[in-house]
């Protein structure tokens, strides 16, 4: 299957084009789905697109970088109440929330250059406490906490319809994908694999690491700030109990471990796996929720570090090893 | 004003106990335990179980407490992180945020969401004054009990054997290895001490204040704001950063109660930022 | 002859050891420069000094005149000092041509001479004969193969000084060769060498000058003969064997 060469780019050739091709071909693979499912799996489908480009996002920092961030459900949170507080106070149009969204996330990211000095356990916290911040924040200033005085939340009123969602999380994730495809195979691309391989060879060989370490968070922090903002009117109510939720971030992480960190195609399976899992738990099994959350990542990190990807590569060499192994007895007998 | 510093220096104490054991894992064998806050509770939870169902004495089912979160450590280090920290020491982060999870839910499901505190009949007085203000007298046992720890662990840490195994450890791995240190066993010592120390941290907090298992991920961000605060790899560094934690956050919770995360946290990235080393603390070391 | 890299007294104190106690020699431009000392001397302590890893407690680095001190090795490598690493350093997971790539992608643009970041890895790999085993992934090579990625990675880097530490730990006769002809072919090409070694003899014979550190100080510096002859040196390193067969 040429998907699972993405992480593979061979000496001389840019596997870019090639990449972007497969996912445009997929785009328009899924768009068709509307035409024939109905809303309950249409709206399903959605909450697997927004989990698939936030887990992306988090790909770039986490899995490529190799600098996991425990609270980049922040820039979600950030941009799902840009999403809010633009549609409802001030009338914006969709759009231009989701671009304020990003670029607030964005800027937020930024400001945490001077972190990246220190190792990955300092990151990985002081996301965590950034997270915190801003949801304390969010919850008590009046300004951001809701229209009136005393609310607690956002309602949101749109006319936007289900289908036209769809394509709106359809468009999103592509492009997030997009991105991964355009970093990874860019200069950026390598900076991050060295650092994350190995920060002091990455930088004895002339990488600034703070840099582009700084260039990875920002990256990853645009999409989720544009991604939250395009989910404000979709959930219709904000507030910091439904989009600050600790599971967001969790999720991310999660569905990027177990499909396989610092692959194009990890956070896609790894999406697509766990929504069916989350499926069947979920009648039978619902207070276990986080539960088999909390053991499915615990028992992939510990047996499959590199997630679904490597188990399914093993899985192929161990089929073409047994293939070449008949072929062998086959030419013995002859 | 003095209250606040009082309470808050007493309180101290306890932050200080659970954050030796984080500080030790952390400066030993170098990854951040997202568990260590689900062990404190464990242990916290685990001493109330003995005491009120068990009926034992509070002497007993607070060792017992210790000891058990202790042998937890061990097992979570032995079974899952040695495993993974060979291969990609950053995924050891996302492993043990992932254990933490199951033993909170484990917990919920064994000992119910609620909380529980445990009521202590000592025969000590119920306190004395200092100055003008009232001390209760578990809290200054609670704070004489930390003060004796960072001595014993600082001992432990520049005397013994062990010791001096773990400071070889966190200098250079491989020349330790080199000079007959068995790694493997190493760290698993240093687990146990830490989930000792976190057992026995909430052993004595859920004295004080109720425990549940939800209130896991807050001990784990509190001892690292601790050992931030008070520089890694130093027992004397995690005492002084309890006590000034202590005195942080209650001034924080007295003053401004709205907003009091908002400041711990925002102290914390300052600290991250400005003085990552801590007040005690060695500079940041090179990774090879 | 320009002094390329001079350092200056450099002292360096770490928990109480004083791992080097104010070393100072100086690399010349177009010299091979062999450094040499017993475990435990201070050798990789004042390598991590002089590429960056570590700062120095006191004293002064130069290259070409400036001072490097409190650089990032990021920069330092942009200043054209290039270092080797004694253990396995290559990426994991991707192929010698990746792994000589990241460096040229990466070289300081002031001295790319306008040459595209896919020439000069192709150049470098060519350079050191690895063009059949540009696909492989850094795991399967060899120890010889590998430490020839490093050459080619250093070169990609366009170095003006290259600083090897211990680059012939672990390689047979014939490994060891191939690496030392790469060497000496390097420095054909003008790049300036500080030869960190434990292998003596080859240090002898490759080396212009040499320096011996025991302890954390310079015993002594000159033409390999000479230092051979010195009877510190004698005593504390190269053993009587080797000075009677001189």
């Amino acid at each position: 299957m040429a998907f699972l060469e993405f992480f593979q780019p061979r000496a001389g050739t840019n596997p870019t084009a090639r990449q972007l091709g497969l996912l445009v071909a997929a785009l328009a693979v899924t768009a068709l789905i509307p035409l024939f499912a109905n809303d309950y799996w249409v709206r399903l489908i959605i909450f697997v697109f927004l989990n698939i480009g936030l887990a992306s996002a988090w790909n770039i920092i986490g899995g490529y970088a190799g600098y996991p961030s425990f609270g980049h459900g922040v820039f979600f949170g950030i941009g799902a109440f840009a999403g809010a507080i633009g549609i409802v106070r001030y009338q914006l149009p969709l759009p231009v929330v989701m671009v304020l969204g990003g670029l607030l996330a964005g800027v937020v990211a930024a400001m945490f250059a001077p972190i990246f000095k220190q190792k990955g356990l300092y990151f990985a916290l002081s996301t965590l406490a950034l997270m915190l911040v801003f949801e304390t924040v969010f919850q008590r200033w009046t300004f951001t906490r809701g229209l009136r005085s005393h609310d607690l939340g956002w309602t949101i009123a749109t006319q936007i319809t289900l289908a036209q969602f769809y394509y709106i999380f359809l468009a999103l994730l592509g492009a997030v994908v997009a991105t991964v495809i355009l970093v990874v195979n860019s200069r950026i691309g390598y900076a991050l694999q060295a650092i994350r391989k190995d920060e002091i060879l990455a930088a004895s060989i002339g990488i600034r690491t703070i840099k582009y370490k700084s260039l990875a968070f920002m990256i990853s922090a645009v999409w989720p700030g544009v991604l939250g903002a395009a989910f404000a009117p979709f959930l219709a109510y904000v507030s910091v109990q439904s989009v600050f939720e600790v599971s967001i971030t969790l999720n991310m992480i999660l569905i990027t471990v177990f499909g396989g960190a610092g692959t194009i195609i990890g956070p896609v399976i790894g999406g697509i796996a766990l929504s069916i899992i989350d499926q069947i738990a979920w009648g039978s099994f619902l207070s276990y929720h986080r539960l088999i959350y909390g053991v499915l990542i615990v028992a992939i990190i510990t047996l499959y570090p590199g997630g679904l990807v490597v188990l399914i590569q093993s899985m192929k060499t161990r089929r073409h090893a047994r293939k070449a192994a008949v072929v062998n007895a086959s030419e013995r007998v002859r | 004003m003095e209250d606040v510093v009082i309470y808050g220096l007493l309180r101290g104490g306890i932050y200080a106990l659970a954050a030796f054991g984080f500080s030790l894992v952390l400066g030993v064998i170098g990854i951040v335990n997202f568990a260590h806050g689900a062990l404190v509770v464990f242990g916290g939870l685990a001493t109330q179980y003995l005491a009120v169902r068990a009926g034992m004495p509070y002497l007993a089912a607070i060792s017992g407490g210790a000891i058990a979160t202790g042998l937890l450590a061990v097992f979570i280090q032995r079974a899952f992180i040695a495993r993974t920290f060979q291969l990609e020491p950053l995924m050891v982060l996302v492993q043990t945020f992932g254990i933490a999870t199951v033993i909170t839910e484990l917990g919920s499901m064994g000992w119910g969401t609620e909380e529980r505190l445990l009521r202590l009949k000592t025969g000590l007085p119920p306190g004395w004054f200092i100055g003008e203000t009232f001390v209760p007298s578990f809290d200054v046992v609670i704070f004489l009990v930390s003060l004796v720890s960072a001595v014993f662990l600082f001992l432990v840490l520049g005397k013994t054997e062990f010791g001096r195994a773990i400071r070889a450890c966190s200098d250079n791995r491989q020349s330790a290895q080199l000079n007959g240190i068995n790694l493997a066993r190493t760290f698993e010592k240093t687990m146990f001490v830490s989930g000792v120390w976190a057992g026995l941290a909430g052993g004595m907090f859920v004295t004080l204040s109720p425990l549940a298992p939800y209130m896991h991920f807050s001990w784990t961000i509190d001892s690292f704001l601790v050992i931030i605060i008070g520089g890694l790899g130093s027992m004397v560094g995690a005492l002084v950063g309890g006590l000034l934690f202590g005195v942080l956050s209650f001034g924080a919770a007295f003053y401004a109660p709205t907003i009091a995360p908002a400041i711990t946290f925002g102290v914390l990235l300052l600290f991250l930022v400005f003085r990552p080393q801590g007040l005690l603390g060695a500079g940041p070391a090179t990774r090879k | 002859m320009n002094k390329l890299l001079e350092v200056e007294n450099v002292t360096m104190i770490f928990g109480g050891i004083t791992a080097l106690g104010g070393i100072s020699f100086h690399l010349g431009e177009g010299e091979v420069l062999g450094l040499i000392g017993p475990n435990g001397a201070g050798k990789t302590t004042l390598f991590n000094v002089i590429s960056g890893l570590l700062p120095p407690t006191s004293g002064e680095i130069k290259l070409s005149g400036s001072s490097i001190v409190g650089l990032r090795p990021d920069q330092i490598c942009a200043y054209g000092a290039v270092r080797t690493f004694q253990s396995a350093s290559l990426l994991i997971g991707m192929s010698v041509w990746d792994n000589v790539h990241v460096a040229s992608l990466f070289r300081s643009p002031s001295r790319s001479k306008g040459e595209s970041a896919r020439d000069c890895t192709a150049r470098a790999i060519a350079f050191c004969g690895l063009q059949d085993r540009v696909d492989a992934v850094a795991e399967t090579l060899t120890t010889g193969e590998q430490k020839q990625v490093e050459i080619a990675r250093a070169m990609a880097s366009n170095p003006k000084v290259l600083m090897t530490d211990e680059i012939l730990a672990g390689l047979d006769a014939t490994d060891s060769e191939s690496i030392l002809q790469m060497l000496l072919g390097l420095k054909d090409q003008g790049v300036s060498l500080l030869f960190v070694e434990h292998d003596v003899r080859s240090v002898m014979r490759i080396s212009d000058r040499v320096v011996v550190i025991a302890q954390g100080k310079k015993l002594a510096e000159g033409k390999p003969d000479e230092v051979a002859r010195q009877p510190e040196v004698i005593e504390v390193y190269l053993g009587t064997r080797y000075a009677q067969n001189h």
